[in-house]
């Protein structure tokens, strides 16, 4: 959101014109309901762009991108507009793109800390850290071991919670001596609350350290997959085929940015995947597909109906 | 180029192989189970000599077949011969044998084209009772043999476990598939190799 003015400006590329016309007929109408002035501008000025899901990604727009997607049967996803347009996906896209901006002026500077703290002390193996709310209930961390423990009752259930934006400003982090009473925690592998804060980081973008155009690649099975996104296990089978940067691997896995960042936050904590040095990207994958030289046994033209036809002898939805 | 349409079930004696055939093939899977003369390895009454088949038929007519290797390793003569133009392998890993860690790099040796060309998926059975190694030591292990393969839980008598193994195996075909695409031809000879 313009802080200045407070209004929120959209734009659209790659449609037809009757159906901007359409979609901004739609948008006044609703005007009165959304949270924040809004207005039409060019895309390339704009801080939401609709565009087509058909066309080729639009270049040099700097706005957030909101998919246009044609499917009859597609549900609501964080991030999407189906067509014909839906009032309720177009109140929630203004809603979310107006808290996000909220939070991204307030809570991702103290997010962005926290997990540049956390990670700088994991890589360096330091001592025993508590990671304490302001209730005083916490995560007792041991970078060394790459472990973690509750300092209360254990609850998994928790960990989700752990880096929301309510919490955050009450978070601190300190150095934790370890008391006799306390040597009997139960220790887990730190993985599970690495993926749940990058999962929450994904509200502020990627990684601090991690650029948009940053080949990524994976080293190791996320096999946390099942906590989120929605779209993970779709994300890892895409990066684990090729490397490559998170709009492509949003693209390749039919995601909106939104999740492939979430999952490329979590998966980037927790050591699954890596950046990918320039060098290794594409050659090193063709390589490792020709050392599987054993030919299959279908020709290439055959291959997305045989898939579709063995999906649909086991009752797998694609 | 025999041209059939197959899937492997791999995995050491008593990992589940006969059970996940049984939980999806359409026809009573034809298996050669015999009483175990093998107790060095496992102590387990019957056990898969040659290999279980089963099958189901596609929307288009086509068979698919499910093999299971023989889990005694003295078979493993027979795994690249079943392996050769399979589609993909479900590694099968029993958590309550003695070095589950050890089994996955035989099988992942074994199996280590479609390993490559993104063809594997390894499901660890009898988690509930044998919750280590855990999940992420199965990641670990995998990425020092520099290889990412799929790793869950998967308990072979449910139905929905053996399914969801398949799904993410497909997904992982047709994730490699579109990256040959992209790459052209040439260099794509993993999965979609230039049989004619
Ligand atoms: N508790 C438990 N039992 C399982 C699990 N998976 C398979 N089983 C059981 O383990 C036993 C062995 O399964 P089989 O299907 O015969 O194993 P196999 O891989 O065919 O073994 P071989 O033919 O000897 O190589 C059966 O009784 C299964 O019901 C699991 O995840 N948990
Ligand atoms: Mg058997």
């Amino acid at each position: 959101m313009d802080p200045t003015k407070g209004v929120v400006t959209y734009g659209f590329h790659g449609m037809a014109d009757s159906e901007n016309v359409l979609l901004q007929s739609m948008i006044e109408r609703i005007s009165r309901r959304l949270p924040a002035p809004v207005a039409r501008v060019p895309a390339r000025d704009a801080q939401l762009v609709f565009f087509d899901d058909a066309a080729p990604r639009p270049d040099g727009i700097t706005g957030r991108l909101v998919r246009v997607v044609r499917d009859m049967d597609a549900q609501r996803f964080s991030g999407g507009l189906r067509m014909p347009p839906h009032v309720t996906d177009l109140l929630d896209i203004f809603a979310e793109f107006v808290e996000q901006e909220t939070y991204a002026e307030t809570g991702c500077g103290v997010m962005k800390s926290l997990v540049r703290s956390l990670h700088d002390l994991f890589q360096a193996g330091g001592a025993p850290h508590a990671l304490v709310d302001g209730d005083g209930a916490g995560l007792i961390l041991y970078p060394a071991d790459r472990q973690f423990s509750w300092s209360g009752p254990d609850d998994e259930r928790l960990l989700p919670e752990w880096f929301q934006s309510h919490r955050l400003r009450g978070l601190d982090l300190r150095p934790w001596a370890a008391s006799t009473n306390q040597q009997h925690r139960k220790r887990r592998g730190i993985e599970p609350v690495f993926w749940h804060m990058g999962l929450a980081h994904a509200r502020c973008g990627l990684l601090p350290w991690v650029g948009r155009d940053d080949a990524l690649k994976m080293r190791a099975w996320p096999y946390l997959a099942g906590q989120g996104p929605a779209g993970a296990i779709r994300l890892a089978t895409a990066l684990r085929a090729r490397p490559q940067n998170v709009a492509a691997l949003a693209d390749a896995a039919r995601v909106p940015e939104a999740e492939a960042v979430a999952f490329a936050n979590a998966a980037l904590l927790c050591g699954f995947v890596v950046p990918a040095i320039p060098t290794e990207t594409y050659a090193e994958r063709g390589e490792a597909n020709t050392r599987g030289a054993d030919p299959g046994p279908v020709d290439a033209t055959r291959w997305p109906r045989l898939l579709g036809a063995i999906r649909s002898a086991l009752g797998i939805s694609a | 180029m025999s041209g059939e349409l197959k899937l492997l079930f791999a995995g050491a004696m008593g990992a589940g192989k006969t059970t996940a055939i049984r939980a999806i093939s359409e026809i009573a899977p034809i298996t050669t189970e015999a009483t175990n003369g093998d107790f060095t390895e496992c102590d387990k009454e019957e056990t898969t000599v040659a290999m279980d088949y089963g099958e189901i038929t596609l929307p288009t007519g086509e068979k698919l077949r499910l093999y299971g290797t023989p889990g005694q390793a003295r078979f493993g003569f027979m795994w690249p011969i079943l392996a050769a133009g399979a589609l993909g392998v479900v590694i099968l890993i029993d958590n309550s044998r003695p070095d589950p860690l050890a089994d996955l790099e035989l099988y992942i040796d074994a199996f280590r084209a479609l390993a490559d060309a993104g063809a594997v998926i390894v499901g660890v059975g009898h988690m509930e009772s044998c919750p280590r190694p855990s999940l992420e030591a199965y990641a670990e292990r995998l990425a020092a043999l520099d290889v990412v393969v799929p790793v869950m839980p998967a308990d072979a008598r449910r139905h929905s476990d053996v399914v969801g193994m398949l799904e993410i195996l497909l997904q992982q075909i047709e994730a490699t598939w579109a990256y040959d695409e992209v790459m052209g031809g040439v260099s794509a000879c993993g999965l979609m190799g230039a049989n004619s």
